[in-house]
Parts: C-alpha cells; structure tokens; sequence
C-alpha cells in the first residue's frame, strides 16, 4: 500500500506526464503539420516537464528492479528531464527543444515496450525491468543529445563521428555503481550487495492470478449459495447500488475489449 | 554564456531521427495508456463487482 503523501505525488506525476504528452503532440502537430507554432503549448510542455522531474526524483527510492542500476538510471532520467524542460522553456518557439524533452519523457514507455518484448521472447525474464529501462534509455539517449553531442566525444577519441550516448550512460552506471559499493563500504561479494543487485519487480496493477481464484471460488459454489446471493441482489433496493450498475456494465464491456486486445 | 551556448549544441540540431522517433513514441504511448486504463478498469470492476455482490 502507498502512503498518502507518495500517493499524492504519484497522483502528480501522472497528471503533468498526460498534460506533456497532450501538449508536446499538440505542439509538433502544429509545427510539422499544421505550419503554426503557439509557444503557450510549449510553455506547458516545460513546467509540466519540471515537476514530473522533481516526482520522478521523490519516488526513486522505492523504484523497482535492481537498485544499485535503477536509481542511478532514474536519477540520470530526471536530471535530462530537467534540463531538457529548462531549454524549452529558455526558448519556447523552437519545437526541436520541446521534441527532445517529450523523447525523454518517452524512456518509461519504452520500457513498457521492451517489457512486452521480453515477456513475448521468455529472454532475459530474471532482470526484466532493470534490463527494459536499460534498453529504453540507450534507446532514446542519441535522439535527445543531438548529432553533435552524440559524435562530439568519439570523434575526438578516434577522429570518426560515431555514437557517444550510450558510452556515456554506461560508463556512469558503473561509476556510480562503484561510488555506491566504495561510500557504503560494501564488497561486491557480500549479501548487501546481493540485495542492491536482486531484481524486484511488480508488473501487472491487477492481479490475474486473484481474478481466476475468484472466478474458480464462484464457479464452485453451491446452487443455494448463488441463488441466495442474487436473491438478495435482486431485492436489495437502495439507490447507491443501482447506481452502480451502469458504471459496472461500462467497465465490464471496457475490459472485456481490454482483455481480448491483452491476452 | 556556456550553458545557453551548450542547449543549443544540444537541443537545437535538426534531427530527422528525432523527429520519427518522437512519432513511433506517440503510437506506442497511446497504447501503453490504454494499456493501463484497461489494468485500471479491471481493477475498478473488482471493486465494483464485490461492493454490488
């Protein structure tokens, strides 16, 4: 269970991450496909991008999958969130700036992505969400750097362009994953280091397992039990209830759409 | 004047690969959140279901 103060930022987090995403599509529609920029969008897109940083910052400590690769990443992630909403908002009329900021937003749905592909493949299930937000950043880095800051660093270690993002990201994972082990005292042998190394993970918000339990438990009921249970359905009168219906029979048809796209 | 000088190294270049990234991104974001609106919806039926019955 959350407490409610990580609930709340959770609950902010989401609502500035849907506002970027509406706003950053509204602003490249209008950029390259419509021929008109408003920079308010742009403007939205920024400060909505700040806050979902400094959320995503508050909740690292409890990320999932393998903490001594996790927080690191997470704290990368932001640190590019924030700077990449300070030069959209330092310069709200260049679309490029707001492109490059919705990229970096778009880490955590291709970790989504690359989830569904592992779990497609049956590869690599061990390490699923440590391995997923790994590859959903090297994804997206070079396309947020840009060309000259992506070739800047290999063409002066081998004098050709080449890509450079991915180099860095995972040299800093294993600086800070040293740092980690050196500060905290820890010997890469040791059980603490085995818990900061072991993957946890929760994918699914809804239990299916649960789900089949509870159709199992009500398939196996008695004839008198579920002619009792719709008896006191039938008769049970009070508005709030019946209220309810329609939202029930909305979600059933919602999720039985869901559930055929899904599984 | 370095930092305005290193954003617009950074964020200004023109970048055709960006751009179709950004595109393919938007497909896959809509699906994710549909995605986790119908994990939503389970959920609230759930609670739904065993409020009514």
């Amino acid at each position: 269970m959350l407490i409610k103060s990580r609930r709340t930022c959770l609950h902010i987090h989401m609502a500035c991450g849907i506002m970027e995403i509406c706003c950053a599509c509204t602003v490249m529609l209008n950029a390259y496909y419509w021929g008109s920029h408003r920079t308010i969008y742009a403007q939205v897109v920024g400060v909505a991008g700040l806050i979902h940083a400094a959320t995503a910052v508050v909740q690292t400590g409890i990320v999932f999958g393998a903490r001594i690769i996790m927080r690191p990443s997470y704290y990368w992630v932001a640190l590019m969130h924030f700077v990449a909403a300070t030069a959209t908002l330092s310069a709200p009329e260049r679309p490029q700036r707001v492109i490059a900021q919705y990229i970096v937003l778009c880490i955590f749905t291709w970790c989504r992505v690359y989830i569904a592909v592992i779990g497609l493949l049956n590869y690599g299930t061990a390490c699923v969400y440590t391995l997923s937000i790994s590859l959903a950043g090297l994804t997206m880095f070079p396309h947020v750097l840009g060309a000259p800051a992506n070739c800047a660093g290999m063409t002066s270690l081998t004098r050709h362009p080449g890509p450079n993002a991915p180099i860095i990201f995972i040299s800093y994972l294993s600086f800070t994953a040293v740092l980690w082990a050196w500060t905290a005292g820890v010997s890469f042998d040791s059980m603490e280091w085995g818990e900061l190394t072991s993957e946890g993970v929760r994918l699914e918000l809804f239990d299916y397992e649960a789900m089949a339990r509870w159709r199992n438990l009500s398939a196996n009921a008695t004839p008198e039990v579920r002619s009792d249970a719709a008896d006191s359905t039938c008769t049970d009168s009070r508005p709030a209830r019946r209220a309810r219906l329609p939202l029930a029979l909305c979600l059933t048809a919602w999720t039985k759409t869901g559930a055929a796209l899904w599984t | 004047m370095l930092a305005p000088q290193l954003l617009h190294t950074c964020f200004d270049t023109p970048q055709a690969s960006a751009l179709t990234m950004a595109a393919v991104s938007t497909f896959f974001n809509f699906l994710v959140i549909f995605y986790h609106m119908t994990q939503c919806a389970l959920l609230l039926r759930s609670t739904v279901a065993i409020r009514l019955f």
